[in-house]
């Protein structure tokens, strides 16, 4: 089989087949390449961030632009490796000057460092140190996600009422009695692995974001695939985040964190290729080996016609043990051959969702998650769940609630009606009975309430967070690479 | 040695833990863990609290006004069950002062819907509430038996869905009644949230979580008490309060892609009990973008209440869609056939029992 893209006169032969079109290696590249700079090019703002303008000197002229790369995921990947090409071409077309210069940031915990600065060291070797020999273009930042435990100085206590849904919060100052780190914060919180995906999902995403509004980005360039997005937009809808759709895939706006409003845009350049796609392409451009968790002997999903994928040997996860975006991605899977259009349906579909109009009276920000917030969740599901018991009607009835009353359960009750009670009293707590400063939003309470241990959540203020550039790096093992780095990062040779 | 009396095994009364007694009266065994809280309750408490949610929701809505004549939907099914039972009993307990009436619909499905309709003439009876039954065999001259033999098992569903709405709607201007309840429940509506996204139904995809429904020009309106009543603890209060229902699925397959978004809700379900309520505050949620005006497009402006050319019923096209499937039966139907003929009654009942043999 040949290359359907290849000229007539010289038609190499097919590897892989996408969209009902076959494609050698090298048409496939290119195909990847455009679908990824057409994005990068969608309107006015981009395009000046991307291309080269001249004078060069200007300020202002060379974009920052966020990279979160991820090595355990194939898209951020991929989607560093065509920007790495883009850049090697516009030095070449413009006399070493470049449109644009990428801030790498990856995120790591205690357990994957030793992993990551194998593979971090072995990509700047081959890809980044060659561009930075010439000009300081990649510079790569390393966050320790208990930085986000750690670089605040206050906590929101969230107290959930679990009876009438109501939320308390109270500020507290943080002693390091308080500190806790994500290992501790997951087995203490955490009652299975959804929410401890979503709480790390979570914590991730703020500091990415954290990170770009202090580094003064222009933009953040995340590594969505197609079927990623899609799977994100069902996962939202399935959490009770609806509402966040629009803002999550808005690329037209500048981003807010918190109350601040930051000076950059979210820009999705892979969301035109589909994971299949992003499998192969990293498969022909021999970029596996980067990546961390990956079984050299288990290729994911592909449209490759000579290296299939192979299924992962290990057993299969129950449902119960599975997170709601793995149950998307199994749903996914399973009716793709049937259903072919369903993933770039979804997200055609949620490209043209909007905002909802809010129904509380202060705009408020979601305490974990950041997000707006469009309703008063605790409102809105009093409204549809009663709560009053049936009355007791016989003797026995009578006698076993006085045995509970007297019980250590039902002691503990009567204490933590009592505690809430003078909670409510509380002038120093704001709580949500009112829609002037709702806490969380509906997603989030529901995470909160049913998923998660302890109903008195210590929980890192975003707004009293230090700044996590002076922080990144601060790893004396990942500033062996970085020195390694450095040799050439003062400027042209 | 004096004797000991063995205790009576059967009538030896059970104790009750402190740590299953119901969460709400502390003072019944807790006997089931509802989804949307995971709050654990006694059966008096369920049922209480299922009963007031449904008349809540029937309140805040402002579905029912004093005087109104109005339509269940009644399939025999556990849902139109519960939903002609409740409306009786919270029109009696809150003297809403509607009158009720019982519509269905006769899809001619032998083995299935005759045996879910003997359900309905006993609820009747049961009730005390007036039946009307419309068939399709009056309204199209077809019966669902004879349109699969015709269109084929795998689109049943898309003919008896469109169908049996206009059925509805003709049932209840015939009876001079302008609104129509049905016992679509959370899990209904959740799915059909799902499934207009996936199928990027955007026409549909704000409305999917309406709890009334009319479009503009039409007599009839309809509701779904149930909107926020999960499908679990519907079967459970049918159970607990003893409801005569019919409760075998229907005998043609249900719509395959409807059939993988139900296993992925079921799946969630595992994972998140509440994601059926979470779904639906997503779709309430869900806002479309204002359209661009494009100039150079010529723009047909659709009308909500446009009439179709040969029946007269309510029509986004110049031919409603029940009309254009007739059309399209009419041309496949047989020029000659043999008088009496039964052997497509009940077919999809046949092909369940062949389904069923093993050797």
């Amino acid at each position: 089989m040949e290359c359907q893209r290849c000229p007539a006169s010289s038609r190499e032969l097919a590897t892989v087949e996408s969209r009902k079109e076959r494609f050698c290696n090298e048409c496939f590249v290119k195909f990847v390449n455009t679908k990824q700079r057409k994005q990068m090019m969608k309107d006015d703002f981009f395009r000046n961030l991307f291309k080269v303008i001249y004078p060069h000197d200007k300020e202002g002229s060379v974009a920052k632009i966020l990279l979160p790369l991820s090595l355990s995921d194939s898209g951020s990947l991929v989607m560093f490796d065509i920007v790495h090409d883009l850049l090697l071409e516009q030095m070449k077309q413009h006399n070493n000057h470049t449109g644009f210069t990428i801030d790498i940031l990856t995120i790591f915990s205690e357990e994957s460092l030793s992993v990551i600065k194998e593979r971090m060291e072995c990509l700047v070797n081959e890809k980044m140190l060659q561009l930075n020999k010439v000009k300081n273009i990649f510079n790569v930042h390393f966050i320790d996600i208990n930085e986000f435990f750690n670089s605040t100085s206050e906590l929101s206590n969230l107290i959930i009422d679990d009876e009438n849904f109501e939320i308390f919060s109270k500020l507290k100052l943080v002693n390091d009695s308080d500190r806790l780190t994500l290992r501790e914060i997951l087995s203490k919180y955490c009652l299975n692995n959804s929410s401890r995906a979503d709480l790390i999902s979570i914590i991730k995403n703020q500091l990415i974001k954290h990170f770009a509004y202090e580094n003064g980005n222009d933009a953040i360039m995340w590594g969505h695939s197609m079927t990623k997005l899609s799977e994100v937009i069902i996962s939202l809808v399935v959490k009770g985040k609806g509402s966040q759709i629009a803002t999550f895939l808005d690329s037209d706006s500048f981003d807010t964190l918190g109350n601040k409003a930051c000076k950059y845009k979210n820009i999705y350049p892979m969301k035109d290729l589909l994971s299949i796609e992003i499998e192969s392409f990293l498969q022909i451009k021999d970029l596996a080996k980067f990546l961390i968790n990956v079984e050299e002997t288990n290729i994911k999903p592909n449209c490759m016609i000579t290296k299939k994928s192979t299924p992962s040997l290990g057993q299969q996860k129950l449902v119960k043990n599975m997170t709601i975006n793995e149950i998307t991605t199994k749903y996914f899977q399973d009716i793709q051959n049937d259903y072919s259009n369903i993933i770039s349906t979804v997200l055609r579909t949620a490209d043209k969702l909007a905002q909802p109009v809010s129904n509380i009276a202060k705009p408020s920000q979601c305490q974990l998650c950041q997000s707006r917030i469009y309703t008063n969740p605790s409102n809105w599901i009093n409204r549809i769940t009663v709560t009053s018991p049936y009355p007791i009607e016989t003797c026995e009835e009578e006698f076993l609630f006085k045995q509970w009353q007297e019980s250590r359960l039902g002691k503990s009750h009567t204490h933590y009606v009592e505690l809430l009670d003078k909670i409510k009293k509380d002038p120093t707590n704001n709580h949500d009975a009112s829609d002037n400063d709702v806490k969380l939003c509906y997603g989030c309470l529901i995470l909160l309430n049913t998923s998660i241990k302890d109903k008195n959540l210590m929980w890192p203020k975003i707004d009293t967070m230090e700044s996590l550039v002076n922080k990144s790096n601060d790893n004396k093992e990942l500033n062996q690479i970085l020195n390694q780095f450095e040799i050439h990062s003062d400027g042209e040779e | 040695m004096s004797f000991t009396a063995p205790s009576d095994p059967v009538n030896r009364p059970t104790k009750v833990k402190v740590s299953q007694l119901c969460e709400l009266c502390h003072s019944r065994k807790a006997l089931i863990r509802r989804p949307k809280n995971l709050s654990k309750l006694c059966k008096q408490c369920f049922c209480l609290v299922f009963e007031t949610e449904i008349h809540n929701t029937i309140v805040a809505n402002k579905l029912f006004q004093r005087g109104e004549r109005i339509a269940v939907g009644a399939s025999g099914g556990k849902d139109s069950t519960v939903l002609a039972h409740m409306l009786k009993l919270l029109n009696d307990r809150y003297d809403y002062g509607i009158e009720i009436v019982l519509l269905s619909i006769d899809e001619g499905i032998v083995g299935y819907r005759d045996d879910s309709l003997a359900t309905v003439k006993r609820n009747q009876k049961q009730y005390g509430l007036p039946l009307e039954i419309f068939s399709f065999k009056d309204l199209y001259d077809w019966t669902m038996d004879e349109i699969v033999s015709v269109a084929g098992i795998r689109n049943s569903c898309t003919y008896c869905g469109v169908f049996r709405r206009q059925s509805l709607d003709r049932g209840a201007a015939k009876l001079g009644i302008s609104h129509v309840v049905t016992g679509h429940n959370a899990d209904d509506m959740a799915e059909t949230v799902l499934m207009n996204i996936l199928r990027g139904d955007v026409a549909r995809l704000e409305k999917s979580t309406a709890i009334i429904t009319q479009s503009s020009g039409s007599p009839i309106k309809r509701s779904k008490p149930f909107k926020y009543s999960y499908q679990k603890e519907i079967v459970l209060y049918a159970h607990y309060m003893k409801l005569d229902y019919f409760s075998t699925e229907c005998t043609y397959a249900p719509e395959a892609f409807r059939g993988t978004a139900r296993e992925y809700m079921k799946n969630l379900e595992a994972v998140r009990p509440s994601c059926i309520i979470d779904i639906i505050q997503s779709g309430e949620n869900l806002v479309l973008k204002a359209k661009k005006s494009n100039a150079k497009k010529r723009v047909v402006k659709f009308v909500d209440g446009n009439r179709c050319t040969k029946c007269g019923y309510l029509s986004s096209n110049n031919i409603c869609k029940a009309c254009m499937l007739l059309e399209g039966l009419e041309k496949s139907r047989a020029q000659v056939a043999i008088e009496n003929d039964t052997s497509n009654d009940g077919a999809a009942l046949k092909l369940r029992a062949l389904e069923k043999l093993s050797f």
